[in-house]
């Protein structure tokens, strides 16, 4: 048992130590956040041939590279990015394994995923995706949040509901709602009720 | 001081970040576009020599000014992060991809898949928004304040002269007379289900284009 406990101390000691020495020499908060920003925007230039005359342009190709350094260079420059990335990619990362664990379920089962279900999986994962990014955000204490623009949202919005304007477009909201349904839903209900008699028509003329 | 810091702290003091970042980002887009375009005509002999005298001449001008080089930090920054974020999810989706099948509706299906794809395009186009609002919402004495300040103008202008509910009234009426005086389309089966999976088909096809 003390081994045990031992083995695992030693381990957590290690794995600190080896993180402390990755971030130490600039890894995680430099080299990690370069190469994945200039990798990402170099590949969607050389993809798009936003910069290329023809697809083997070698100039054009440069210049993608150049672009994607600076690109790189520039965005480290805010250090809330590095944080956002760190918060972010390995929440994310979870979400990727999640969803190949399900894949992998899937494939043992051989059963393919229908098309209802199909839909309900890509909004589980837009979903999930931005409630992590958006998490990241605000974790990360970006200044989004402190801004002047965001308190005269909020000014707004506490304008509307003080002065009742919100309540009356609440109520005209709902007046035009229940006026759309009565007036058309007339129309549709016939519509189903000629869906439902089935049967050839001579016998449903009779 | 750890390594890192002592990188930052050598890349701003030889205006690594400052100067040749934002050059290198705004002279190879100039040059790039200016030699993609074609502007001063294919035969020139002298044209890449101009394209590259002009980008140069322009990206200096542009360093000039050091709050709009840290706006444009701070604009591709998120807006990078909002690319990563799509990156993800296309990334898991085309995973889903693979068990999945795709759901074979009738036309007005494909029509509804076609209006959400169209949709979901204008949204992630409009990330390049939310990045300029991010920029111009941080902090500092410059390009940033000068467009959060034209926001807030005009919101403000909204609100004290009373035309924000009468514009949301207007819009209200407005809407009303055109639905009551609309030309009936030919009445066609509506089905509700298509609301929704047609989207998340969309997003599906979103991640096979990509591929391609």
């Amino acid at each position: 048992m003390t081994g045990l406990s031992q083995l695992s101390l030693q381990t957590a000691f290690t794995q600190l130590n080896f993180n402390q020495l990755l971030s130490q020499y600039g890894f995680i908060d430099f080299v990690l956040p370069f190469l994945l920003i200039f990798s990402l925007v170099f590949m969607i230039l050389e993809l798009s041939n936003l910069l290329k005359v023809s697809p083997d342009d070698t100039v054009g190709r440069k210049l993608n590279a150049l672009f994607s350094l600076g690109f790189a260079l520039l965005s480290i420059y805010n250090q809330n990015l590095v944080r956002w990335l760190l918060s972010f990619i390995p929440s994310a990362t979870i979400a990727i394994i999640g969803f190949t664990l399900i894949v992998i379920v899937l494939a043992i089962t051989n059963k393919k995923v229908p098309g209802i279900l199909r839909a309900f999986f890509a909004f589980l994962v837009v979903g999930i995706i931005l409630w992590l990014a958006i998490n990241s955000l605000s974790i990360t204490g970006s200044s989004a949040s402190s801004s002047s623009l965001i308190s005269l949202l909020s000014y707004t919005l506490n304008y509307l509901m003080q002065s009742g304007i919100l309540a009356l477009l609440i109520i005209f909201l709902l007046i035009f709602i229940v006026l759309m349904w009565i007036a058309g839903g007339g129309e549709k209900k016939t519509e189903e009720k000629e869906e439902k008699i089935g049967g050839p028509i001579l016998l449903r003329s009779r | 001081m750890d390594f890192s810091s002592f990188i930052y702290t050598l890349f701003s003091e030889y205006g690594i970040f400052t100067f040749v970042a934002p050059f290198l980002l705004v002279f190879s887009l100039l040059y790039g576009s200016l030699r993609k375009i074609g502007l001063f005509g294919r035969d020139n002999p002298n044209k890449e020599k101009l394209y590259a005298i002009i980008s140069m001449v322009i990206a200096f001008y542009y360093l000039y000014n050091i709050s709009y080089v840290i706006f444009t930090s701070n604009f591709i920054s998120f807006f990078f992060f909002e690319v990563l974020v799509i990156f993800f999810i296309l990334m898991i989706i085309a995973l889903m991809a693979g068990i999945s099948e795709p759901y074979k509706g009738d036309e007005e299906f494909q029509k509804y898949k076609q209006y959400s794809y169209n949709g979901i395009v204008g949204f992630m186009t409009l990330s390049v928004l939310f990045a300029f609002l991010y920029a111009s919402s941080v902090d500092f004495n410059g390009f940033g304040a000068t467009a959060q300040n034209m926001i807030a103008e005009i919101l403000l202008a909204l609100i004290s002269t009373g035309l924000l509910p009468f514009l949301i009234i207007i819009g209200f009426i407005i809407a009303a007379i055109y639905w009551i005086y609309r030309k009936e389309p030919p009445k066609k089966k509506r089905r509700r289900r298509y609301l929704f999976i047609a989207p998340g088909e969309s997003m599906y096809d979103l991640a096979e284009r990509a591929r391609r």
